[in-house]
């Protein structure tokens, strides 16, 4: 059965990948276009040498996501499978872990598998699977940790937490937290106290690291709450409420337009019954279940301290738990139906109403946003680059225009542009070699000789232009315009 | 703690009558032809919240009267509805004395009562009514919805792919797509930011549909964590005495936009007290209590000052500048010969009448550009949105506002006189 679930989570995690979502965006070139650099150079864009901070767009990614991507890029190329590839798996690999856990948390067989099959099919935990996301990385290694902790293996769940924070951000938060929860069961029983003060150290040692290496703490400083004038305790607590929120979880989603898909929330609205089921059982039962209740408890804390009102991609663990959660109404629920005829209905019902509402999120998935929301996904640098190849050898020079930010990072990509050769041509404003990035003005670069330049429909006149690109709604999205 | 809603009362009824909020035009009609002046509305308004809180406490569970009276006297929801949907509370009024009227003669009455509210009201009713969850699961509108999903899901796939028939006919279908509507519109009621911050969290309440302004909270952040311990200490003697309130109350609630869940969940109010109460009474440690009361006073008088003293910051400016420009007019309309008033946005003859500056021959109401003027009598002036006077205009006075209330046209009321007149 756990086979089946984790077959159904590849399943839905790999299919077409390469398509869906529709084009890299910024962060996902980026990833993938350091793991590629070093992998081939062992530096990374800015030819900083194994660099234990990505400086990136000056955002600092934590690098643990491009250095595990480095050899698959490496091995099988650069492109978006291969760049999304180690998120995918990633969430494979939690849905078997996350069965691993209920067994260890609620001791009940039934109710792990029915966590697995629900972290197979939720909503945030195929769309964050399917992008570079190293968030989705930073919970597998999170859903490990929890497992040692369980486990008792606190030095090495501690070492892990403490790896952790060059995977993602919020890891930094969470790494306290599991300190913490070890700290205090230490202290109320002291075996094995040495193995884990040298996880305490390790884990403090990796946390300092990270924070200490090329700005570790930037993206803190730009979105902390503390800098938008003190953490006053109305504003701490809403934003706190808001990961309880149902509408937020179940109906609406975030607002951040590359973490949603129209018309889905976290995870489906039918499950809302269950997940207060859950809730319920959790708050009925909270003396033998303090772990899961922490969990769910301290699992917003990375997320609140930032200014956004609600950003889930920061707080996956929680979502995680939440799916436990369910999975306990379930069984909660299924307790109470009465008869064998009262489950069959029932159970037939759900399953039926559960495999309609998948099916609706992942053909919205697929298709929905390749053809709505693919201006989310920074689409159409991957066309464009294909259009103009022909032309490139044979060109001096390649002005490109376009209304995105960052721009460099997908010619770099999708070009599979030579590190090595970039890191010696890259200039302040991220120009390199034949490629420069900045507004056309056809009455002069019309007299450029041997430029490629590529525009908007209102920048290069239609009568030049050798080829144009089409977005998804059949509307121009480029002009391509070469010089003699 | 009786002290302090004592207190409370007196204090929203000093601001209510001594801070002008001016009158909606929704309110204009429902009062207007009773000849009640904004005083009255607001006198009238708070009477009924008095009604209401004394009736929720003495009905509600005996034990938390006092905690039900405070959580109502510093209500922001209440608040609003006492200051600008009064008829509305008085439906609300008017349904609990059908539930709860005890006598016969007495739940009559309060039929009467909500029959005639619900007539004298029918206007902002009807408004609310317009888009409703029956157009949205109309057998026509799923078939469109079922038709749009499935084209866009074969425009998603460059055309080149379409599900199998059977399989479009299980996954995109009318009933399964109408329950999933119903229940997606039932669960979009619990949302926390719209309850306690729907314009802090605009950037997530906009997603559902509400405006950045003019929506009040309906309670204070504090009270959702004790709103939900009142809901997990419900027992089936709770559930008996109040399952047909709540689920009446529900409907209205499901039916109409989320937008509108200041009326259309008017009924939840009271029961929202009763839970928080509830909440309230689990707290065993007595000084968390204290902390709570203490929240009350702090959170209350912030929100009566966010609420009558920075009206602008969180209503539209219609009715202020309604109100405003009736001022204006009662100061200085004897200085000028004809006075040109916009009617750009909205119903401003029917405010004129209302505020008592109309009939008047100086005064007309229409659209103008005063670029385009040209006045046959000499001292004209003209009051309207910025791109409406200015330009072409000595301008002699600016009521300002926060927002635009015609896009393009500017913030705020200038009045002024066409140039070289």
């Amino acid at each position: 059965m756990l086979a089946l679930i984790v077959g159904l989570a590849a399943l839905l995690r790999l299919a077409w990948l390469h398509k869906a979502p529709p084009a890299v965006n910024w962060d996902e070139a980026a990833q993938g276009y350091n793991a590629y650099s070093l992998w081939l150079t062992g530096k990374d864009e800015y030819g900083y040498k194994w660099p234990l901070s990505l400086r990136s767009f000056d955002d600092y990614k934590p690098p643990l996501y491009a250095y595990l991507t480095a050899p698959i890029v490496g091995i099988w190329g650069l492109n978006e499978f291969t760049t999304r590839l180690l998120a995918a798996v990633s969430g494979i690999v939690s849905v078997g872990l996350v069965y691993l856990i209920t067994r260890k948390l609620i001791k009940d067989k039934a109710v792990a598998m029915i966590a697995a099959g629900m972290m197979a099919i939720e909503p945030w935990a195929i769309y964050f699977s399917r992008g570079a996301w190293e968030s989705n990385l930073s919970l597998m290694l999170f859903l490990v940790v929890v497992w040692l902790i369980l486990s008792n293996q606190y030095g090495w769940a501690l070492a892990l937490a403490g790896l952790n924070v060059f995977a993602y951000h919020s890891a930094k938060m969470y790494v306290w937290i599991i300190v913490g929860w070890i700290g205090v069961k230490l202290l109320k029983n002291r075996e094995g106290w040495r193995g884990s003060l040298v996880g305490i150290i390790v884990a403090g040692l990796l946390f300092g690291i990270s924070v200490t290496k090329g700005a570790g703490l930037a993206r803190f400083g730009e979105t902390s709450i503390l800098k938008v004038g003190g953490a006053a305790v109305g504003e701490v607590t809403q934003r706190y409420l808001a990961y309880f929120s149902p509408v937020n979880l179940f109906v609406r989603g975030s607002n951040e337009p590359n973490q949603r898909v129209d018309g889905f929330g976290l995870f489906y609205a039918w499950e809302i019954i269950f997940w207060l089921a859950g809730m319920v059982w959790l708050v009925k039962n909270i003396k033998e279940n303090k772990f899961l209740a922490s969990w769910v408890a301290l699992g917003p804390l990375p997320a609140i301290i930032t200014w956004s009102w609600f950003n889930p991609v920061r707080v996956l663990p929680l979502w995680a738990a939440n799916a436990i959660l369910i999975a306990t109404g379930i069984r909660q629920i299924w307790k109470r139906l009465g008869g064998t005829t009262g489950k069959w209905v029932w159970g037939s019902v759900g399953g039926v109403w559960a495999g309609i509402n998948l099916g609706w999120y992942f053909l919205a998935l697929l298709f929905y946003v390749n053809y709505k929301n693919f201006g989310d996904w920074q689409w159409g640098f991957r066309e464009t680059v294909a259009a103009i190849a022909p032309w490139v050898d044979k060109s001096d020079r390649v002005v490109w225009e376009t209304g995105q930010a960052q721009p460099y990072i997908f010619v770099l990509f999708y070009t599979k542009y030579p590190p090595e050769k970039y890191q010696k041509e890259r200039q302040a404003n991220h120009d390199f070699g034949k490629y420069e990035f900045r507004k056309t003005f056809w009455p002069e670069d019309q007299h450029l000789p041997k430029t490629i330049l590529v525009g908007g429909a209102y920048s290069l006149p239609i009568e030049k232009a050798i080829t144009r690109v089409y977005d998804p709604q059949g509307y121009e999205s480029a002009r391509i315009v070469v010089t003699e | 703690m009786w002290v302090l809603v004592g207190v409370g009362l007196v204090m929203r009824l000093a601001l209510a009558v001594g801070i002008p909020m001016g009158v909606s035009p929704d309110q204009v009609v429902a009062f207007g032809w009773m000849g009640m002046g904004e005083i009255h509305l607001r006198i009238l308004g708070w009477i009924v919240a008095g009604l209401i809180i004394a009736m929720t406490a003495w009905l509600g569970e005996r034990k938390q009267a006092t905690w039900t009276a405070v959580i109502l006297t510093a209500s922001p929801w209440l608040t609003s509805a006492s200051l600008f949907h009064i008829w509305e509370a008085i439906t609300l009024l008017g349904m609990m004395v059908v539930f709860w009227g005890g006598k016969k003669w007495l739940r009559w009455a309060g039929v009467v009562i909500v029959v005639a509210s619900i007539i004298a009201n029918r206007q902002a009713w009807q408004r609310v009514m317009r888009a409703n969850l029956g157009t949205d699961i109309g057998w026509s509108s799923l078939g469109e919805q079922v038709n749009e999903a499935q084209r866009i899901n074969y425009l998603g796939a460059g055309k080149t792919y379409m599900l199998p028939g059977m399989a479009r006919k299980i996954v995109y279908n009318k009933p399964v797509l109408a329950v999933q509507r119903i229940w997606v519109r039932a669960i979009s009621l619990i949302d926390f930011e719209q309850w306690s911050a729907p314009l802090a969290a605009w950037a997530l309440t906009g997603m559902s549909g509400l405006p950045p302004k003019g929506v009040a909270a309906l309670m204070y952040f504090w009270e959702i964590p004790l709103l939900i311990m009142g809901v997990l200490k419900i027992n089936r003697e709770w559930w008996n005495k109040y399952k047909w309130w709540v689920i009446v109350g529900l409907m209205p609630a499901i039916f109409l936009e989320k937008k509108f869940l200041e009326v259309s969940g008017m009924m939840l109010l009271p029961i929202a007290a009763i839970l928080i109460g509830r909440g309230i009474a689990r707290v065993k440690w007595k000084w968390g209590r204290v902390v709570i009361l203490v929240m009350y006073i702090i959170g209350s008088g912030y929100m009566f000052k966010h609420m009558f003293f920075e009206q602008l910051s969180w209503r539209y400016s219609d009715a202020y500048l309604y109100r405003e420009i009736s001022v204006w007019l009662l100061k200085n309309k004897m200085n000028f010969d004809k006075i040109i008033v916009t009617n750009k946005f909205g119903p401003m003859e029917m405010m004129l009448k209302y505020y008592g500056q109309l009939p008047d021959e100086k005064i007309e109401v229409r659209e103008f550009d005063v670029l385009r003027e040209t006045p046959e009598i000499k001292n004209t002036v003209y009051i309207g949105l910025p791109k409406e006077v200015g330009g072409g205009a000595q301008i002699l006075t600016k009521i300002t506002a926060d927002d635009e209330l015609v896009y393009g046209f500017g913030k705020g009321i200038w009045i002024g006189k066409k140039l070289q007149q």
